[in-house]
C-alpha cells in the first residue's frame, strides 16, 4: 500500500496549486459552492490510475481513489481532456473532441463554466507581493512580450498561407476547393443518373 | 495468580496496575503536547502526512456526515475532515488528555474552523455520545494507549451509526522480515529525537515500546469482529509499519 501513499503523494501539489488558484478568486469559492458534493473522474488512455476529483464547499481534492460512485468519469488521452477543459467556449458537444463521457454532462459542464469564469487578478496579486511600481512594470514588459507574440504568430501563419497557397502553390485555393467540390458534386449526381438507367435497361 | 494478571496491564514493556495505566499515558501526553505536532514530522520524516491524508481517502466522509476524531488530540484529522462535511454536518474532536485538547482547540481556531468542530475531554472506553451519533469514527494512533482497547472499540460501535464506518489507524507489525529489523534500528532512534527536541526521552521510550506491545493487523481485525463490526479489513501502509483497520456498522 505504499504505492497508494505514492500516488497520493504525486497528485499533492497539484491539488495545491489548483485550490492556490482558485483561492485568488473569491468569487469562484461561491460558484464551488454549487457543486460541492460531486466528484468527477477522469481516465487517462495508457494510464492505469485514475484520478478524482471531489468537490468540496471551498476546495477541489484530487486522490487516487475514491469510495463512491463518481458523478461523472471522463476518458480521454490527456491533450484531448486538456483541451476541453481549457476550451474558452462554453462545452456543448464532445464531438470530435476526442473524449467520452460518462455520468451527469450537467457537472462537467458546471466544471467547465467555473474554470471558463475563473478571473484572476494577477496584477491585484503579485502587487501585494512586490509592490505596486515593479507590479507595473512586469505587467507592461508581459503585456507587451504577448502583443508581440501574438503578431508574430498571426504574422507566421498568414506567411505559411501565402507561401502553401500562392508561391509553392502546394496546396489549392479556397475557390479552387469550392470548383472541385462542385464538379466532384455533379459528377456524383451523374453517376447516380447513370447507375438508374443501367438498373432500368436490366428490367 | 489470574487476578494479579487481570489486574496489570503493560504500560510499554512495564506491567502495571490497569488502574493507573491512564494516568501515565496521560503524564506522557502532557508532557508531549507542545511539540507533538514537530516531533511526528521529525520521528516519521513528514510521511505521517500522507499516511493521514490516504486514510481520510478511504473514510468516504461527505458533506453533511458527523465525523468522531477520536483521541484527536492536536486536531490533524478534524483539520483535515472540516472541509469535506461543509456546514451541513460536523466533526467532533474528543481525547482524553487536557493538554492535548489545548493545542487542537488553539490550532482549530487558528484555522477558523470552531464552527465545524466542537471538542470534547473523552474516555475512549466509555464514550459519552448517544447510540447511533456518527457516521464516521477515526481513532488514529491512539488505540494502543487505551487501557482497555476492547471496550473502546464496544464503545465505538456503539456510537456509530448503523452503515457507518470506523477506521483505526495505527503502528503496525511490518511484513518483511528486514523491513521490520530496519524499522527497530529507526525507532530505536526516537527517544534521542525525543531528547534533542523536548529534552524528554521517556515519553518517546514509551512510543517505542507501546508499538512493539501493539496487537498485530490480524488480531486487532478478530478484536473488532468481536467488537461487532463487520466486513472488516485492513490496508497495509508503509509495508505494514502503520495499518488502517476499516470495520462496518451494519
Amino acid at each position: 500500500m505504499s504505492v497508494a501513499l505514492l500516488q497520493s503523494a504525486m497528485l499533492l501539489p497539484l491539488e495545491l496549486a489548483i485550490n492556490q488558484m482558485l483561492a485568488l478568486d473569491p468569487a469562484s469559492q461561491a460558484r464551488l459552492a454549487t457543486v460541492a458534493g460531486n466528484t468527477l473522474a477522469i481516465e487517462l488512455h495508457k494510464f492505469a490510475l485514475p484520478v478524482f476529483i471531489s468537490v468540496h464547499p471551498d476546495k477541489l481534492r484530487l486522490s487516487p481513489r475514491h469510495e463512491g460512485v463518481a458523478t461523472a468519469t471522463l476518458i480521454g488521452t490527456p491533450i484531448a481532456l486538456a483541451g476541453l477543459l481549457l476550451r474558452r467556449q462554453p462545452l456543448t458537444t464532445l464531438q470530435g473532441s476526442g473524449v467520452e463521457i460518462r455520468g451527469s454532462t450537467g457537472f462537467v459542464q458546471s466544471l467547465q463554466q467555473l474554470l471558463l469564469q475563473l478571473h484572476i487578478d494577477w496584477e491585484f496579486h503579485l502587487g501585494r507581493l512586490i509592490g505596486d511600481v515593479p507590479t507595473q512594470l512586469t505587467a507592461d514588459s508581459a503585456r507587451a512580450a504577448g502583443d508581440y507574440l501574438q503578431r508574430t504568430a498571426q504574422r507566421v501563419r498568414e506567411e505559411i498561407s501565402d507561401f502553401m497557397l500562392e508561391e509553392g502553390r502546394l496546396l489549392p485555393s479556397t475557390a479552387e476547393q469550392e470548383r472541385f467540390a462542385e464538379d466532384l458534386q455533379t459528377l456524383g449526381l451523374r453517376i447516380d443518373r447513370a447507375a438508374a438507367r443501367v438498373a432500368m435497361l436490366e428490367r | 495468580m489470574n487476578d494479579n494478571k487481570q489486574d496489570t496491564t503493560h504500560f510499554g514493556y512495564r506491567e502495571v496496575p490497569v488502574a493507573a495505566k491512564a494516568g501515565l499515558v496521560g503524564q506522557v501526553f502532557h508532557a508531549v503536547a507542545g511539540k507533538y505536532d514537530l516531533m511526528n514530522d521529525v520521528v516519521s520524516i513528514g510521511t505521517h502526512r500522507l499516511i493521514k491524508r490516504f486514510t481520510v481517502e478511504l473514510s468516504a466522509v461527505r458533506i453533511g456526515h458527523s465525523v468522531l476524531d477520536l483521541a484527536g488530540g492536536t486536531g490533524d484529522f478534524s483539520l483535515l475532515f472540516a472541509p469535506l462535511v461543509g456546514n451541513e454536518g460536523r466533526v467532533v474532536l474528543a481525547d482524553i488528555n487536557e493538554s492535548m485538547v489545548r493545542v487542537g482547540r488553539d490550532r482549530i481556531i487558528d484555522a477558523g474552523m470552531p464552527g465545524r468542530i466542537t471538542y470534547t475531554l473523552a474516555n475512549a472506553e466509555c464514550l459519552p455520545f448517544a447510540d447511533d451519533s456518527f457516521d464516521c469514527i477515526c481513532i488514529a494512533y491512539g488505540l494502543r494507549n487505551v487501557t482497555d482497547k476492547d471496550a473502546a472499540l464496544r464503545s465505538m460501535q456503539r456510537v456509530c451509526k448503523p452503515g457507518g464506518r470506523v477506521l483505526v489507524l495505527e503502528f503496525s507489525k511490518p511484513r518483511s522480515e528486514l523491513l521490520g529489523k530496519a524499522y527497530d534500528l529507526y525507532s530505536k532512534l526516537w527517544p534521542l529525537a525525543g531528547k534533542l527536541v523536548m529534552n524528554d526521552s521517556a515519553s518517546y521510550q514509551y512510543l517505542v515500546e507501546s508499538i512493539r506491545m501493539h496487537p498485530d493487523q490480524e488480531t486487532l481485525k478478530e478484536m473488532m469482529l468481536n467488537a461487532g463490526f463487520s466486513r472488516v479489513h485492513y490496508h497495509n501502509v508503509m509495508g505494514g509499519i502503520c495499518a488502517i483497520h476499516i470495520g462496518y456498522r451494519d
